[in-house]
């Protein structure tokens, strides 16, 4: 618990293009997801919020989550960072992405004129739907966007059970 | 009712100004800028006069049946442009591109450069 409410979906909310689409299962399933962990976090006051740049000693990249009938896959924003200074993880349906981001020019920290980038630790947790298959997953870091892209199990229809109706 | 959000097209955004560290050493500047997602080929750098302008564009993505279910990125496109300092020579600029950060080294003129003045013993 203390853990996931150190992990805001939304920290600003972004200037969206939206289109109403009609009442797919998915989809509202979708909406539900994120409405449900948006006003979860949103009542959870973090101390330095505030300001918005800096909530708290690290902070956490952008993502985009998308998804196609097949995979689901998240895009993180981490520019200047190596790739083995990230680590990803999954557990209980989520995804956490953690590391830590340094400084380039630690020493020269009193001649700076304009400072917008954030450092040190990260990160950031996804929920995953259940459709997701934890074990075939891909993930690659290329121009400072991770990516990590799960697969889909195809036994998801057959999670439906039946329930048979018996006439008296 | 369901909401989704629909990735906006490459060429109908406007340029949005990445966010940068600049510092200042007795060489001359270091300028961090963070264009994650940008490959060289889709950035551009210019100067004109001392105006120095930055235009990038991220790879567009793949096409396909995709959904998106959240989007925080804020911009496929990124362009700022600044004066340069009085003090930098325009002939001592060096950029580099690497994990989507920009590094651009600024050097000063050899007359704002730090000269040091020998002392004669008389």
């Amino acid at each position: 618990m203390t853990f996931l409410a150190n992990l805001p979906w939304r920290k600003e909310s972004p200037a969206r293009v939206t289109r109403h689409e009609s009442d797919h299962p998915l989809f509202s399933f979708h909406r539900e997801m994120n409405r449900l962990f948006d006003s979860f976090f949103s009542d959870m006051s973090m101390p330095g919020q505030s300001n918005g740049e800096r909530p708290w000693s690290g902070f956490s990249p952008a993502v985009d989550v998308a998804e196609t009938d097949s995979t689901f896959e998240i895009n993180a924003e981490i520019p200047g960072i190596e790739a083995d200074d990230v680590s990803l993880s999954v557990h209980n349906g989520i995804l956490s992405i953690n590391g830590e981001l340094k400084r380039e020019d630690e020493q020269e920290d009193k001649n700076y004129y304009r400072m917008e980038r954030c450092f040190g630790s990260f990160q950031r947790a996804i929920p995953l739907p259940d459709s997701v298959d934890e074990d075939s997953v891909d993930a690659s870091f290329k121009n400072g966007v991770l990516r990590v892209r799960f697969k889909k199990t195809e036994v998801e229809n057959e999670r439906v059970k039946r329930i048979e109706v018996k006439a008296r | 009712m369901t909401t989704v959000i629909e990735r906006p097209k490459t060429s109908q955004q406007q340029g949005v100004r990445p966010r940068m560290d600049i510092l200042r050493n007795d060489e001359g500047y270091s300028i961090y800028i963070e264009i994650p997602g940008v490959v060289e080929t889709d950035l551009e750098l210019t100067v004109r006069g001392t105006m120095l302008s930055l235009n990038a564009t991220t790879e567009a993505p793949e096409d396909g049946p995709e959904r998106l279910i959240r989007q925080e990125f804020k911009t496929r496109n990124y362009s700022c442009s600044f004066n340069l300092p009085e003090d930098v020579d325009d002939n001592k600029i060096n950029a580099s591109l690497k994990h989507g950060l920009l590094t651009l080294r600024l050097g000063k003129r050899e007359e704002a450069l730090p000269r040091k003045i020998d002392v004669n013993a008389s």
